[in-house]
């Protein structure tokens, strides 16, 4: 528990791969179930598996809300979920303080993606009057993600901003200086 | 050999679950929400209101399962009057009560935090708290 990586004051590394890889492999799950229900918008498929709605997943991924960008909402879903997996994976396990940006970027991947996913979700009954149970499925994951991430962008946040006082937050946040400050990062 | 049993169960629910049981039981009621529409044959206003905060209750508490967001399960709070303020608006006798008896019990289990079993440095708040040497002349 007490390794060198963990930050002052905590009682974990939010940057250790216990830490992250359950958040990764559920974006790797999410960007399956995006592609799946995006390849059926594209119609590279006929069907899309749907249980409980009858023809609630057809409408609401043929509706105009899903249309609404150039792109339809699902492949923008998948490659957010990918970003998400992609920006978990990336940094060792101090990022919070080696990779400050990468982690802040993660969050910023990982929270408006759930934002979205849950408005997308208010979105189906009221506007359209139907359910897609993927559609369901997929913004369950985001917002299971969103909390065990946020830890570690608190972390970032709390050492970019000690930095801040013995320095530059701009070097720190960028990773530059890590070296100077491996003990007596963070203001308690 | 039942104590055996009880001690065991005790230790589990206590590193597992037991502090984030409440925001669990929160998140039942968000889903519930967003199915009273379907099961009370709820329409118009009231059934769009279901559906918006359903969903809302739902993630917010999933959320604040994640101990460092814990605080977040105090919007609860105010979606719970939302569904309150709702029910009594525009349901009929049973559906007012039903979304009278869920906003109370979401405000139930909205207020208790959990076991503090984590230690987050400053916290969120520590983030706009001048650092100790710069403390003077601020208010904090």
């Amino acid at each position: 528990m007490n390794d060198e990586a963990t930050p002052k004051g905590w009682s974990y590394n939010p940057s250790s791969w216990p830490q992250r890889l359950p958040i990764v492999g559920l974006a790797l799950i999410g960007t399956a179930v995006a592609a799946y229900l995006a390849a059926y918008q594209l119609r590279w498929i006929d069907t899309v598996w749907e249980p409980f709605f009858g023809n609630g997943s057809i409408r609401i991924l043929n509706s105009k809300v899903s249309h609404i960008l150039p792109i339809p909402d699902a492949a923008l879903g998948a490659a957010g979920y990918f970003l998400d997996a992609v920006t978990g994976l990336i940094g060792s396990r101090d990022r919070w303080r080696s990779l400050p940006w990468m982690v802040v970027l993660f969050g910023i991947a990982v929270g408006p993606l759930g934002a979205i996913s849950v408005l997308l979700v208010i979105l189906q009954p009221v506007m359209f009057d139907a359910f897609c149970t993927l559609c369901l499925a997929s913004a369950v994951i985001s917002v299971l993600m969103i909390g065990p991430a946020m830890d570690e962008v608190l972390a970032s946040l709390q050492y970019v901003k000690g930095e801040a006082a013995r320095g530059s937050w701009w070097r720190a946040f960028w990773g530059m200086q890590q070296n100077k400050s491996r003990k007596g990062a963070l203001t308690r | 050999m039942a104590r055996v049993l009880g001690n065991a169960a005790e230790q589990v629910s206590q590193r597992r679950s037991d502090e984030m049981i409440w925001q669990l039981g929160a998140a039942g009621v968000g889903i519930v929400v967003m199915t009273l529409p379907a099961v009370l044959e709820i329409t118009g206003p009231l059934a769009d209101l279901d559906w918006i905060v359903g969903p809302i209750i739902t993630a917010m508490a999933v959320i604040a399962a994640a101990e460092v967001a814990r605080s977040l399960r105090w919007v609860n709070i105010l979606t719970a009057i939302v569904l309150l303020a709702g029910g009594l608006l525009w349901g009929k006798q049973v559906s007012s009560l039903i979304h009278a008896g869920l906003a109370v019990a979401l405000m139930i289990l909205s207020v208790p935090r959990g076991r503090r079993r984590q230690s987050f440095g400053s916290g969120w708040r520590g983030l706009f708290h001048s650092p100790s040497s710069t403390r003077e002349g601020t208010t904090s």
